[in-house]
């Protein structure tokens, strides 16, 4: 999985910043723009926020370490991939979107609880699996006996004998991912971050 | 560890790319000692445990004596599952860790942005349920930072990169328990603290150093991980940040 890489270059500075760029060496470039590039994008990943679905926080975004380095073109900040949950993962999946298969297994397993988010079917011990007339499959297991069903379709709350199910994951061959690009901050708000740095140095 | 090693964690995104000769060869030689042995201790820390309570255990002849090691055990050790989140717990200790020193080195990489951005910043990125301090304000960051022997300076936690604050914090100066030992973030279990590099013009206003003062780099150590290694924890020690 390829890392992301913003690259800061001269040719999408404006023309002060172009002048200024001259007067120093490129080593000196980089260490003057990477630092306060690294500093912006790490804020920008604290701040995002929770979850969609409101479960508990997976501290997805701080698996992600952010690197700086000189490059030919001048600075360029990296996120390589880190591994989450046993899996290598990319950032570049939330930022741009595309779509997941399977690597090893022979479906995906999304959770769909807040008891299996940021969790993987092997964290539970005692699951099966259920299939849907519509094809649709799911990886469940038994609650707790006595606790109550949340809804009364199949039966009064707090009536069943038997514990009620637990839905964890639904298996799909493939996810399709939307991207989404305030992940990372803006281009504008980088190269201002980027001049920033270099006036004020 | 050898440099397949540094390539894996470099390829798990842990640790930058572009590494001197030098600074892989510091890392080499001091993650060689710490690398999975976090994991190791644990494992020892609570076989060990287990061992000691079945061999008090074989010797009672109380049999409520025996409910009770038996239930310390099960509240203490438990079942696989609470192995394996200790495991898991371990692990993601490890990696931050070596995530921290591949920051720690990055901060560091060049003698030029060590001079624009002489200095860091202890930082909240990341929020947590119960942030340290919440329940204890001594057991804040700020708190630890003047327990260390920083100063707060308007109100902020900032330092040269070379000062020795930084391995104080990692040391618990002041009587702190939790933390690991390392003279860069993560200083404790489970903390949302990071450093933020400050440039020299942020440094000046600050008093940190002068503007034409020659500013030096951490006096990278890697040796200070060993002492995490040798240090036998147990975990979860304190699930706060």
């Amino acid at each position: 999985m390829s890392a992301i890489s913003i690259t800061v270059t001269q040719d999408t500075a404006n023309q002060a910043l172009f002048e200024l760029m001259q007067s120093v060496t490129p080593a000196r470039f980089a260490g003057k723009v990477g630092p306060a590039l690294v500093n912006e994008t790490k804020q920008h990943l604290g701040r995002l926020g929770k979850n969609k679905q409101g479960y508990k926080s997976t501290r997805f975004y701080e698996n992600f370490s952010v690197f700086w380095s000189p490059d030919n073109r001048g600075v360029s900040v990296d996120i390589p991939p880190a591994v989450v949950n046993g899996r290598q993962v990319g950032l570049g999946l939330r930022v741009f979107g595309g779509t997941i298969t399977p690597a090893t297994a022979q479906m995906l397993a999304i959770p769909i609880s807040a008891a299996s988010y940021g969790r993987v079917p092997r964290d539970f011990p005692n699951l099966f699996l259920l299939k849907m007339t519509d094809g649709r499959a799911f990886l469940c297991q038994r609650g707790q006996r006595g606790q109550q069903r949340a809804g009364g379709r199949r039966g009064k709350a707090g009536q069943s004998s038997k514990p009620p199910l637990e839905w964890l994951f639904v298996l799909k061959k493939s996810v399709t991912q939307d991207g989404n690009r305030d992940v990372l901050p803006s281009d504008k708000r980088l190269l201002d971050v980027a001049a920033n740095a270099f006036k004020n140095s | 560890m050898s440099a397949t090693t540094i390539q894996a964690l470099q390829k798990a995104g842990k640790l930058p790319s572009g590494l001197s000769d030098k600074q892989a060869a510091l890392l080499q030689r001091s993650l060689d000692r710490y690398s999975g042995q976090v994991s190791d201790k644990v494992l020892t820390a609570i076989l060990d445990d287990f061992r000691d309570k079945l061999k008090t255990a074989t010797t009672m002849t109380d049999v409520n004596d025996m409910r009770g090691i038996m239930a310390d055990l099960q509240a203490n050790i438990g079942g696989s599952e609470s192995l394996a989140k200790r495991l898991e717990w371990s692990l993601r200790v490890s990696q931050e860790v070596a995530a921290g020193a591949g920051t720690y080195l990055n901060q560091n990489l060049t003698a030029e942005a060590v001079d624009e951005y002489p200095a860091l910043e202890l930082k909240r990125i990341y929020s947590r349920d119960v942030p340290r301090g919440t329940k204890d304000p001594e057991d804040s960051w700020p708190a630890r930072w003047e327990a260390a022997g920083g100063e707060l300076i308007d109100g902020r936690m900032v330092a040269l990169k070379d000062d020795p604050i930084w391995q104080a914090l990692g040391d618990g100066d002041g009587g702190y328990d939790d933390t690991l030992g390392n003279p860069f973030a993560p200083f404790a279990f489970n903390s949302g603290y990071e450093t933020l590099d400050v440039s020299r013009k942020e440094s000046v206003s600050l008093g940190l150093i002068g503007e034409n003062e020659h500013a030096d780099p951490a006096p990278i150590d890697f040796g200070t991980l060993l002492k995490i290694s040798n240090r036998s924890f147990r975990v979860p020690v304190k699930i706060l940040s």
